[in-house]
């Protein structure tokens, strides 16, 4: 298959966000204007300089290419019935911390089974100066207990709730991501309500 | 304040397809929410001691039951052990929503109907509630 008609061209560049395409095998086919600026701006590669290679190649981490990897095969599996993927992360600089949620489209080809590719789409939901976001060390379980008793995460981007915050306040605490402790519990903060389920915030909320 | 889905109860009201089980309150309305919305009928407990006193008023069991694991006071692992031991319930489907990392081997263990990683998704959810209410 021409890797251009995976996604049409018109229908890449109406994204607004960064938006590229790979083929069945993982392949860079196509990445639209929105990356290149996005590329331009961060000092990424642009759209040139990946098409033809594979993406998880791009992934510096071990850790994080064996998730993504795992991500893509689950996206592929047949029980999912072309179902897309949405996932919020955080990808910082020294600066910023900035909070995305990329949303992975299996691509089936118009005229036989299988998949053609993916189409993934990475929007930033939220944008602030990187010590507002982040737990400073030593990790303070008070800063986050609940009046129940738990510390309460959030299932989708595994940011922590302020104790007390309202609106509500959710943060990282990387020590609560790599060592899960039994007296946390999982809700939804109001950023993944909005992308896993479409629910729009109340208003107010920092998320 | 209990919410209307929490209170809800009595002879004349509409049997309940589903049941959500979950001490956090915004899990609680964003997945009631998307179900209302699909046309489900759906009642809530915020504990699990709450889901057992919900469940045993019920005339007409629901058609499913979606249960957090860790939630103060009682689990949603003794939860679901109450309900096998309970003939009234026992057959009543549980389906764990949780964000436990060893969530498919204390499926297998409990004996639950299934289960959905948190956050799940809008799809995900509809396609499991169809599975057992259609």
């Amino acid at each position: 298959m021409d890797t251009d008609e995976i996604v049409p061209r018109d229908v890449l560049e109406a994204e607004p966000w960064p938006a590229y395409v790979l083929d069945a095998t993982g392949k860079f086919v196509a990445v639209n204007r929105a990356w290149d600026r996005e590329a331009q701006q961060a000092g990424g590669p642009t759209g040139s300089a990946v098409i033809g290679t594979m993406w998880l190649d791009h992934i510096a981490s071990e850790e994080a290419r064996a998730w993504y990897r795992a991500l893509l095969e689950r996206l592929w599996a047949p029980d999912r019935r072309g179902r897309g993927i949405d996932h919020v992360c955080a990808c910082n600089t020294p600066e910023l911390y900035r909070l995305f949620a990329t949303r992975f489209e299996p691509i089936a080809p118009e005229d036989e089974g299988g998949l053609a590719g993916v189409l993934i789409v990475t929007r930033l939901l939220e944008e602030a100066p990187i010590g507002e976001r982040y737990s400073v060390a030593p990790f303070d379980e008070r800063r986050f207990l609940q009046p129940d008793g738990v510390l309460l995460q959030c299932g989708g981007c595994r940011r922590m709730r302020v104790a007390g915050s309202s609106p509500s306040l959710w943060v990282f605490v990387s020590e609560l991501v790599a060592r899960p402790r039994a007296n946390v519990s999982h809700g939804l903060c109001e950023i993944c309500r909005e992308v896993y389920y479409g629910i729009a915030p109340r208003g107010g909320g920092r998320a | 304040m209990a919410s209307r889905r929490e209170v809800e109860a009595g002879p004349d009201a509409r049997p309940a397809d589903v049941v959500i089980v979950d001490d956090d309150e915004d899990t609680r309305d964003t997945l009631a929410s998307v179900l209302e919305s699909s046309g489900y009928h759906v009642r809530t407990a915020t504990s699990g001691r709450h889901a057992l006193d919900t469940l045993a008023g019920m005339p007409v069991l629901p058609r499913l039951v979606l249960l957090d694991l860790l939630m103060p006071g009682m689990s949603g692992d003794d939860v679901i052990r109450e309900m096998k031991r309970t003939p009234r319930l026992a057959g009543v489907p549980v389906v764990l929503f949780s964000g436990a990392s060893d969530l498919g081997q204390r499926s297998a263990t409990l004996a639950a109907a299934g289960w959905v990683r948190k956050p799940g998704n809008l799809e995900e959810l509809l396609d499991l509630v169809e599975r057992f209410v259609a």
